[in-house]
């Protein structure tokens, strides 16, 4: 295991690692505070890109983006109090108010070091758990791997939107659509209809961007053409002297960025709780435990603190059920797991043991790429704010180009790119007719690992029984019940 | 709130209506496109045919569906208690004409891509994409013009150059 390790830093700590880290981050930024756009549009865009680089160097550059899309998030949330992603909705409470008193870039500045601290926590978190939880998942058989994937359908379906059965319906949907292409165990094609782009089943190039990115652009060109948007909102003026973010400031917020860190990297480690209920909670705590709570919403560094600490935090500790279990808690952990299998990686148990220098050489990268963030976020915080005045009408066309350009490059395909606008329209009436997009897509991306799964369980016991009587898998199972039966029927969702 | 629970009644109307699609969809996927597009092996264990799995989520499929339209059925029966709550959540969705129209915009405009790109190759069908929907989007004067040429040129020798693959 050292052996792993120091094989692993030192494939890390090189210039051309540290070079993509830089652009990953700065990226990850740009599309976090870019108006319509996110981290999980750069990710699905960029992650055919990374086909040409090392597996190393390729997720290195795709964690960048997302360690750099949820600080970039923040940005538009303090400045024109409308948050970049989900998870900035929380900063908005106090990095807004804060920004209104002529204090814009320290609001940033707070949010930045933040951030970076709740990443730096959970990926402490990560590479002391991701090793242990490995071991332990070396043990899970079919029946408790099937039953754990039932159970993560099962939460991802309940949390993550606003209903369980449409949530459990796309889920399955995307299941279904994974099933298209070679049987892995018979070897002959399913539903391929003759098409030979469809034997290695349906691309996820084309399905991420296309259901993902493009559907949410799309949307949001035809808001824009029915109701053109006026003039750019003005910033607040602000006055240098007094952005100044003082050391005893920082350490003032200590105890918010730790309760923070640890809430956000608890929820992280749970498949669908997702990054927002994180960064809600993670306030919701703070203000609780404040000796000046009066000053929440009004423009409190503490606030701030208390929802990118969170939310920062969810996204190492999400890694781990992704490397030690090959389930994703999130979608970018979902997007990752596409990366790791483009570069012949498979995420589950085996990854520790058999390209564990790869793994300690991203927790590595991981470690570079958080004082990184504070440096380059830092540096860069009035080309950040430049970017936010850049008008949809003209940033949204060309991301369309690029999704084109991202799903036609690994596969030389313009059946891709059909499959992708097909995805696309799929996405836009999902997203309308409020089915999570998020369940559509952890169906498709786990989908296979779960018919491996039932397959062995039923050659093993002939028969699901297995899933009721051993004694891991009948827990999850269990909760899996308990879930529906709690969740399937109250009103009120969790993350409401 | 009026308004609100009209959408909450017409977001039930549309579930129901997805509902019935997606059994439909269930049902031609179970009756017709299982059956003569994966072929049958014989196999000791019925895990292992290759038509099992497609099948079992298949049934989850319709099932779920049955589900949805009869909770919505029942929701739809009893429009009084229909909760604020719910209401708000259905605020800013819904899908009627407008994204009907939005939907076969995208068709065509997916079908003209495609062939444009297929037989013209990616420089002109990207150049009329972006200007397009840059027009669309109210872009107008040298901006469009500029934008719409120099970015998918820029796109093109930055992929040659860099990563030696070459756009259609």
């Amino acid at each position: 295991m050292f052996e792993q390790i120091i094989s692993g830093f030192g494939m890390a700590l090189t210039l051309y690692n540290m070079m993509f880290i830089i652009l990953g981050i700065s990226m990850g930024i740009v599309f976090g505070a870019l108006p319509g756009l996110s981290s999980i549009t750069g990710l699905t865009i960029m992650i055919p890109v990374t086909f040409y680089l090392s597996p190393v160097t390729a997720i290195a550059f795709l964690i960048g983006i997302t360690k750099g899309g949820t600080s970039g998030g923040a940005i538009p949330a303090i400045l024109i109090n409308a948050p970049g992603s989900s998870e900035a909705v929380a900063t908005t409470r106090d990095g807004y108010p804060l920004a209104q008193k002529g204090k814009p870039i320290k609001a940033m500045k707070m949010a930045l070091y933040s951030s970076v601290f709740g990443d730096c926590c959970s990926d402490v978190v990560l590479i002391l758990l991701a090793a242990p939880f490995a071991l332990i998942a070396l043990k899970f058989g079919p029946a408790e791997i099937t039953s754990l994937i039932i159970l993560a359908f099962t939460m991802i379906a309940a949390l993550s939107g606003h209903s369980l059965v449409k949530g459990l319906i796309v889920t399955t949907l995307g299941v279904f659509f994974a099933t298209i292409g070679i049987d892995p165990e018979n070897g002959v094609p399913r539903m391929t209809f003759g098409v030979v782009d469809l034997f290695d089943g349906i691309s996820l190039n084309a399905i991420a961007i296309g259901t993902l990115a493009l559907s949410s652009v799309i949307s949001q060109l035809f808001d824009i053409w029915r109701q053109p948007e006026g003039d750019m909102v003005n910033f607040p003026k602000f006055k240098k002297s007094e952005q100044v973010l003082t050391l005893k400031e920082f350490r003032s917020c200590l105890k918010t960025l730790f309760r923070s860190s640890y809430i956000g990297t608890f929820i992280g480690m749970l498949p669908g709780l997702g990054v927002t209920l994180a960064a809600f909670l993670g306030y919701a705590a703070a203000k609780k435990a404040s000796k000046n709570p009066e000053k929440f919403g009004k423009g409190s560094l503490e606030g701030i603190a208390a929802c990118e600490a969170a939310n920062s935090a969810v996204g190492g500790a999400n890694l781990i059920p992704t490397i030690a279990l090959g389930i994703p808690g999130n979608l970018a952990a979902a997007l990752l797991i596409g990366a790791f299998m483009i570069h012949g990686i498979t995420p589950g148990p085996f990854m520790m043991e058999e390209n564990g220098d790869i793994i300690y050489a991203l927790f590595a990268s991981m470690l570079m790429a958080n004082l990184v963030h504070a440096f380059i976020g830092r540096l860069g915080i009035p080309i950040w704010v430049k970017v936010l005045r850049a008008p949809k009408g003209i940033i949204l066309p060309l991301v369309i180009v690029l999704c084109v350009v991202g799903v036609y490059l690994p596969s030389s395909s313009i059946f891709e790119v059909g499959l992708m606008f097909l995805f696309m329209a799929a996405g836009y009436i999902m997203r309308k007719m409020s089915y999570s997009l998020v369940s559509f897509f952890m169906g498709f991306m786990i989908g296979p690992m779960l018919e491996h799964s039932l397959r062995q369980t039923l050659m093993l016991y002939g028969n699901l029984s297995a899933l009721f009587t051993r004694p891991v898998a009948l827990p999850f199972m269990l909760i899996t019940l308990f879930l529906i039966l709690r969740i399937g029927f109250q009103k009120k969702k969790l993350n409401g | 709130m009026d308004q609100q629970k009209n959408n909450a009644i017409k977001m039930i109307k549309l579930n129901i209506i997805t509902g019935g699609v997606l059994v439909i969809f269930g049902l031609l996927a179970f009756l017709w496109v299982i059956p003569n597009y994966i072929p049958e092996v014989e196999v000791e264990n019925i895990g292992l045919k290759p038509s099992f799995f497609p099948n079992v989520s298949v049934i989850f499929l319709i099932a779920l569906s049955v589900i949805l339209m009869a909770t919505n059925f029942l929701k739809l029966k009893r429009t009084d208690s229909i909760s604020e709550e719910e209401s708000e959540e259905n605020e800013i969705l819904g899908f009627g004409r407008i994204e009907i129209i939005n939907i076969l915009i995208m068709i065509l405009g997916t079908i003209i891509f495609i062939v444009l790109m297929k037989f013209t190759g990616f420089l002109p069908a990207s150049i009329l994409l972006i200007s397009i929907a840059m027009y669309l989007a109210g872009v107008r004067g040298y901006k469009l013009l500029l934008i719409s040429i120099f970015f998918p040129f820029a796109i093109k020798e930055i992929l040659w150059r860099t990563l030696e693959v070459m756009l259609p």
